[in-house]
């Protein structure tokens, strides 16, 4: 039987953890989530905002990393709009734009929110990896980076940007990122240099770089990986795909927890017969 | 097939080519690799030569836009570029070591300004902070309160916005006042530079308190004019109502006069659409009459109350530093317990500001902003009687935070200042015992071999999180892509192969 278990072929550990996925998926089994502290702070952050404020929202990731942070765009999207809120898209990945369509797709319709009105996509804006000198440039004068919008039509045709000329007048900006080009710019430049409030939602990979960020009070709240998708759907109150996920996600943790207990008792018991 | 339905059958036969990569490796995954690498550096080199070469150089310099000169300073980086692409010629490779010397000064240099400040400094800050509030210097508290109080009485602004910068003083002397409690309970050295500070801050808060009542009496004074307005708008809101009424009734008199040949549709639409105008805008005069009512009644005992806390705050706040330990403890408490007075005033004022803003937001129906702001005499009336939303909003954040303070035990810290110091001193413990084992110049042995060896179950404890949030990521990824597999791609496949 140890010999068995010690031999079995890791095709037989992909299939389970696939049909742990795929079962919560076809059938949600509605398991409870209860939102962070930090997921509930960004919350906060935009509920207090006054209607009609304006809020910066960097897409600084791609299609690979859309699993993780497109819900999170939706959700805080879905948020914005409700309040009322003017949203100003930019990106530091080339992808980013796309991202952004897609996001203000899915949402804008349902607030009947306008493009050039309530949102907007400037586009990306090129420059070295480490995206610091982009974010200097946005918290300066943002139509040097953006002379026009994602759809090559000049910012001052836009109602919506006429009193906005850098990130100093968005009463909050908030960095989707896959890594870097994106928040640690935000924090560096942004929050350190000019004292910005920053918002994040980041996949899971990173996330525990940027509590520490969080902790400091460098940024006012945090969204990590899916988990944190899904405690803001919580909290706004709509059914996304970050708590569609959120059944499988856990159900293939407890798998996966379950292969790790296992794995090491077998150990225990291999060490104990050998004696 | 439309396009987009062959893309999803695309990206679904391609994420299963990539999949059958878990039972083995097969030409079906490596077409896929290849494909996705291939794709991947094609549009990287797309972006490169669009966004950099072209918009970046070539417009610049051989096309700026009208009226711009060439930008020759360009020239430098295209050199610098050449330079960096001559490391392929064996004979001239050290010319390109002068771009990238360029390169990674320039990023050492900006890192070095920006990420010091946010990974360093502002982290070792954060690490040491709690010890700081915890050390219970009776001067820091002091020391804060002073620059606040000096803060508010340079601010200048509007009433709202003193008044807003008044309640930030407040919240800081509520700590204030809780911290010296604690500190100071039976024993308070008389005539010592503590005594003298604190009867400083005593002074300092009945000056802001006085401060704040000279604002207080103008806002009152704005907002009884803020009323009386109210009032007028309902007559200026009903004649235009009668406009719109009369609007609908010479739309439909023109059209049947002159029997133009205009469709019934059209007709009809017509009148659909100004009825409903019509009904909006009753719909929004029967709640701002309403409201009337509310707004006269709140603004006249909002003027009470200002004139009430006056009265109170000249004659019965005892801000005279008291003598003995126990009288200063007891001043405490009723000045805390005054001073709670002023934010029931606040919250009158928070009511008063949301019922006008509502106003605002019911003048949207009526299309009629100019005309009405004419009429009452301000820029605007949407804003003139929104003009305390914005402050409404933070005023409201701020009572939020006094609600919890106020609300716990004055005599007792806040609690969760002790299980943040057991926060804060395992993180501080952390950094130490880790940052010892990467220190090599002395051999981990004895005291620096158990600090190291602790060192070391913090980090894995920290790899351990970390790992635990990679599993999440790349879950969270084969969740996506199964979303998409079962939904877009399967439905697409069904109707494919069902031939609709």
């Amino acid at each position: 039987m140890l010999e068995f278990f010690k031999n079995l072929d890791r095709r037989n550990v992909f299939l389970l953890i696939a049909i742990s996925v795929l079962l919560p998926l076809i059938s949600p089994l509605g398991l409870p989530l209860l939102p962070d502290p930090e997921v509930k702070a960004l919350y906060n952050q935009i509920d207090a905002l006054p209607e009609g404020s304006k809020i910066a929202l960097s897409f600084d990731y791609d299609p690979a990393s859309g699993p993780e942070l497109k819900p999170m765009a939706e959700a805080i999207l879905h948020h914005a709009f409700k309040k009322k809120h003017k949203v100003y898209a930019m990106a530091l990945y080339p992808a980013g734009p796309s991202m952004a369509n897609e996001a203000f797709s899915n949402v804008a319709d349902i607030y009947k929110a306008e493009y050039g009105e309530d949102y907007i996509n400037l586009g990306f804006y090129y420059g070295p990896n480490t995206g610091l000198n982009q974010v200097a440039v946005f918290c300066t004068d943002i139509r040097r980076a953006f002379p026009v919008d994602e759809k090559k039509k000049p910012l001052s045709s836009y109602p919506m940007m006429a009193e906005y000329n850098s990130l100093k007048d968005a009463a909050l900006t908030i960095s989707l990122s896959a890594g870097d080009p994106g928040v640690p710019a935000y924090v560096s430049v942004a929050n350190a240099v000019h004292g910005l409030k920053i918002g994040a939602g980041v996949t899971a990979v990173s996330a525990p770089r940027f509590y520490a960020f969080y902790n400091s009070g460098q940024l006012v709240g945090l969204l990590g990986g899916l988990g944190g998708a899904a405690g803001y759907e919580v909290l706004n109150d709509i059914k996304g795909k970050g708590l569609s996920g959120m059944d499988a996600q856990s159900m293939a943790h407890l798998v996966i927890i379950l292969l790790i207990v296992f794995s090491n008792l077998l150990y225990i018991i291999e060490k104990k017969l050998e004696e | 097939m439309l396009f987009e339905e062959f893309t999803i059958l695309l990206a679904g036969f391609l994420t299963l080519c990539i999949y059958s990569f878990l039972y083995k490796d097969n030409p079906l995954y490596r077409f896929a690799e290849h494909l996705y690498v291939g794709a991947s550096a094609g549009y990287l080199f797309a972006r490169g030569v669009n966004d950099v070469l072209y918009k970046k150089l070539w417009v610049p310099l051989l096309d700026p836009s009208p009226g711009m000169t060439p930008d020759y300073w360009l020239l430098i980086p295209i050199i610098l570029g050449i330079f960096m692409i001559l490391k392929l010629v064996p004979d001239v490779a050290w010319i390109s070591r002068w771009a990238i010397a360029l390169v990674v000064g320039g990023t050492i240099g900006l890192s070095m300004t920006t990420r010091f400040k946010s990974d360093v400094i502002k982290q070792v800050g954060a690490t040491i902070k709690p010890f700081q509030t915890m050390q219970g210097d009776p001067f820091q508290s002091l020391n804060d309160l002073a620059k606040t109080s000096k803060e508010r009485f340079q601010f200048s602004g509007n009433p709202t916005d003193t008044l807003n910068a008044s309640n930030q003083y407040y919240l800081k002397f509520y700590r204030h006042l809780r911290y010296q409690l604690q500190y100071y309970e039976g024993n308070i050295p008389a005539g010592s530079p503590e005594f003298l500070s604190l009867k400083q801050s005593f002074d300092d808060t009945k000056k802001v308190l006085e401060k704040d009542l000279v604002q207080y009496v103008a806002l009152s004074r704005d907002l009884t004019k803020m009323a009386q307005l109210h009032e007028q708008l309902l007559l200026h809101l009903e004649a235009e109502l009668k406009k719109v009424e009369r609007h609908i009734a010479n739309f439909v008199t023109d059209h049947n006069a002159v029997k133009k040949d205009l469709s019934v549709d059209y007709l009809k639409e017509n009148i659909f659409v100004m009825d409903e105008h019509f009904k909006n805008c009753v719909k929004a005069l029967t709640k701002v009459k309403q409201r009337n009512d509310q707004i006269q009644k709140e603004v006249a005992d909002f003027a009470a109350n200002i004139q009430e806390l006056a009265d109170t705050v000249r004659l019965n706040v005892n801000f005279a530093f008291p003598s003995s330990s126990q009288d200063f403890i007891d001043s405490l408490k009723t000045n805390y317990d005054t001073l709670s007075q002023r934010e029931k005033t606040q919250r009158q004022l928070l009511s008063i500001a949301t019922l006008f803003s509502e106003t605002a937001k019911n003048l949207g129906a009526f299309e009629a902003d100019e005309e009405l702001a004419n009429s009452l005499g301000v820029p605007s009336a949407k804003g003139y009687f929104d003009s305390l939303g914005q402050w409404a909003a933070s005023c409201k954040e701020r009572l939020g935070e006094y609600e919890t303070l106020m609300a716990s035990d004055l005599s007792t810290v806040p609690r969760e200042e002790g299980s943040e110091f057991l926060k804060a001193f395992i993180i501080a413990f952390g950094v130490l015992t880790i940052l010892i084992y990467f220190f090599f110049s002395t051999e981990h042995k004895g005291m620096v071999g158990v600090s190291a060896k602790i060192g070391i179950y913090f980090l894995m404890i920290c790899f351990g999180s970390s790992f635990g949030y990679t599993i999440m990521a790349r879950i969270s990824l084969l969740i996506g892509r199964m979303q998409f597999l079962i939904g877009d791609f399967w439905s697409t496949m069904a109707r494919f192969l069902s031939g609709a």
